[in-house]
């Protein structure tokens, strides 16, 4: 996978910096991203980012194009779940991120950010 | 580099230059004497964008015999003498402005005692905050870290009246100074303390108090007093419990608000209020790229707070809870999270917080660092203004808002103080910055800010503003103390 520069906006540098610990320290999920090849937009009430996954690469960015994910969430619930106050399910089912765009695609979302969030 | 102050002096007066090297090898011995010019360049010039200087000689003493020595020698020939330790002021206060001994003390670095009942330790002033920290690890102790790399001396940042992460509850540092050791610049070794009365007992260091306290003599003097050699500096009993919260917000009179009422609870060790330029630098964001980007929170607020028993700390975090709440009324995107969260998002370089004393590489990586540091009043329209005069200011000279800013003893005042990257590589750039720091000098002055460990320059301009009664006291107090002037000559704009 190649490793393309570091975003400079906050939320960005943090997502980025974490895929890239966690692809560093499982295989298994490093195998997961470079297959899938899929551009997951981001919505928060801070602003929106988008991660692009293709051919074994991955960016993040805050130019928006062709979102095939569209993920809603406020920043204090992504803490929420981070600090494990709640879970992304629990979130998800009381409608605190919910999927705007490919919600057949909920699996891949769950393998992203549980690995992510974890 | 500009051309060094010094070269001249250096060739035109090799005669003399040969008598005080050697007396100050018999002194201190040729191993731990230096006049070779790639070993002074390096005392010659600091991180800042202060014009470097170059001394002629270095020595390392180990004793206060030998600095006794030294100081009386230097005196007799009125050489300049120029204390130093390992030149991390952010000031540029150990540039040897007119040359002479540059008396580096690294090598007096013992810990000499540790009294539990009275809660001090004595030290050298070669002893660091990494030293110290190591030392308390193995005690139930604590003393207090700044921001600064582990291996920066205690004793220079204690007079210095440095800020650190327990400054919310104690103020800055010559606060916690129970005594001090010192040669003053005829050679005389004084005491000042309760060590005065007792000083070969080390276990009667405990206070300064009650007499007349003289330890003003050294403090904020940036060396131009004497040299200190020992100091008994106060520490604390660790508490089990510590944590941390980070709180993002978006509005600055409310976020300063939310501030000032955690001080006024009394539950905090320490409060950052920073901007988001800062934690990205921390960050490791590189230099020139750390700004603040649209639709990002714009404050940082780091808040470091401890406890004995787990129903204390539930109780503090429940007021922290509660005043965030109040904040999140007026500023609803505001969050708070812990440190693990950050440190799992941007990586060990913000979790490291947790661990002070450590070197926050990505401030030093560029060659070039420096601050507009001051004390200031806490006044709420004071703070908010003084942030935006300096914003605009930082912007026009295009370098990154690195606000990092710090209540002080309780609120009582405010550490106001700009970080500032810069690359001494680039053409113009250091002349930039020292225009910048010109500009800042003057606004946030006019606006009560005092800088501290103040550079030369403003120590100048401040003389000319001062009460001339207090500026008459100031240099009465060094032409007695020092009359040749041999002290760290040039600081504070005094000669
Ligand atoms: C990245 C970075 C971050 C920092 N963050 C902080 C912070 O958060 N808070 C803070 O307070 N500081 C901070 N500092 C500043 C720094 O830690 C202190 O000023 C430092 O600890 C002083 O130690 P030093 O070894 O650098 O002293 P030096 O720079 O060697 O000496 C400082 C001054 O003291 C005089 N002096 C030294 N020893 C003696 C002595 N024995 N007797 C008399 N005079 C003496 C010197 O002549 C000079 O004027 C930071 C520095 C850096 C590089």
């Amino acid at each position: 996978m190649e490793i393309p520069d570091e975003p400079d906006d906050i939320l960005g540098l943090g997502i980025y910096r974490r895929i890239k610990t966690v692809t560093e320290i499982s295989p298994d999920f490093k195998k997961f991203v470079n297959n899938l090849n899929e551009n997951i937009l981001l919505s928060t009430d801070y602003y929106d980012f988008m991660i692009k996954f293709k051919d074994e690469n991955f960016e993040v960015t805050r130019e928006i194009e062709n979102p095939t994910i569209i993920i809603k969430i406020k920043i204090e619930e992504f803490f929420k779940i981070m600090e494990k106050r709640t879970s992304m399910v629990f979130s998800f089912l009381k409608g605190k991120m919910k999927f705007k765009k490919g919600l057949t695609k909920l699996f891949k979302v769950y393998k992203l950010f549980g690995n992510i969030l974890s | 580099m500009k051309k060094l102050v010094g070269c001249d002096k250096l060739l035109e007066s090799s005669e003399k230059h040969d008598i005080i090297k050697e007396s100050l090898i018999k002194i201190v011995g040729e191993q731990w004497y230096s006049d070779f010019p790639e070993e002074l360049l390096i005392y010659s010039y600091d991180m800042t964008e202060n014009d470097p200087s170059l001394p002629e000689f270095v020595v390392m003493p180990r004793t206060s015999e030998e600095i006794q020595k030294i100081l009386k020698f230097a005196n007799e020939t009125k050489t300049p003498v120029v204390p130093f330790i390992s030149g991390n002021n952010v000031g540029g206060l150990t540039i040897p402005l007119k040359g002479g001994i540059v008396v580096d003390l690294k090598r007096m670095d013992s810990i000499l005692h540790f009294n539990e009942d009275d809660m001090y330790v004595i030290i050298e002033p070669g002893v660091t905050f990494g030293h110290l920290h190591a030392f308390l690890e193995k005690t139930n102790y604590r003393y207090c870290y700044p921001f600064a790399p582990p291996f920066t001396s205690v004793i220079a940042n204690a007079l210095l009246d440095g800020l650190n992460n327990l400054s919310l509850r104690h103020g800055s540092m010559n606060e916690w100074i129970n005594g001090i050791e010192a040669i003053l610049p005829n050679g005389d070794l004084v005491k000042i303390g309760t060590c005065c009365a007792w000083g070969d007992n080390y276990d009667l260091w405990w206070s300064r108090n009650p007499m007349p306290d003289l330890l003003g003599l050294f403090t904020s003097w940036q060396g131009m007093t004497g040299i200190v050699t020992k100091m008994a500096v106060q520490v604390w009993p660790r508490r089990p419990i510590r944590d941390w919260r980070i709180v993002l917000s978006f509005n600055v009179e409310e976020t300063y608000k939310f501030v000032k009422t955690l001080t006024h609870l009394e539950i905090l060790n320490d409060i950052l209020f920073m901007s988001i330029e800062t934690v990205k630098m921390i960050a490791g964001v590189p230099y020139g790229k750390a700004k603040y980007l649209e639709g990002e929170p714009r404050w940082v607020c780091l808040l470091d707070f401890s406890a004995n028993t787990k129903l204390e700390y539930e109780a503090k975090l429940d007021m922290i809870n509660t005043a965030f709440k109040k904040l999140k009324e007026v500023d609803p995107k505001a969050n708070m999270t812990n440190l693990d969260v950050m440190e799992k998002f941007y990586g060990k370089k913000v979790g490291d917080i947790k661990n002070l004393p450590v070197t926050i590489g990505p401030m030093l990586e560029y060659g070039g660092l420096t601050w507009m540091g001051t004390y200031m009043t806490t006044k709420t329209e004071a703070v908010v203004n003084g942030i935006k005069t300096a914003f605009d200011l930082i912007d026009k000279y295009r370098f990154e808002k690195c606000l990092y800013s710090r209540s002080m003893k309780g609120h009582h005042y405010f550490a106001f103080r700009f970080l500032l990257r810069f690359s001494k590589l680039q053409e113009g750039e250091t002349e930039r910055m020292q225009k910048l720091q010109e500009e800042l000098f003057n606004s946030l002055f006019e606006l009560g800010a005092f800088p501290y460990k103040t550079p030369a320059r403003f120590a100048k301009q401040i003389l000319k503003r001062a009460d001339p009664n207090w500026v008459n006291l100031l240099k009465t107090i060094k032409s007695t103390i020092d009359p040749n002037g041999i002290m760290n000559p040039g600081r504070w704009g005094l000669e």
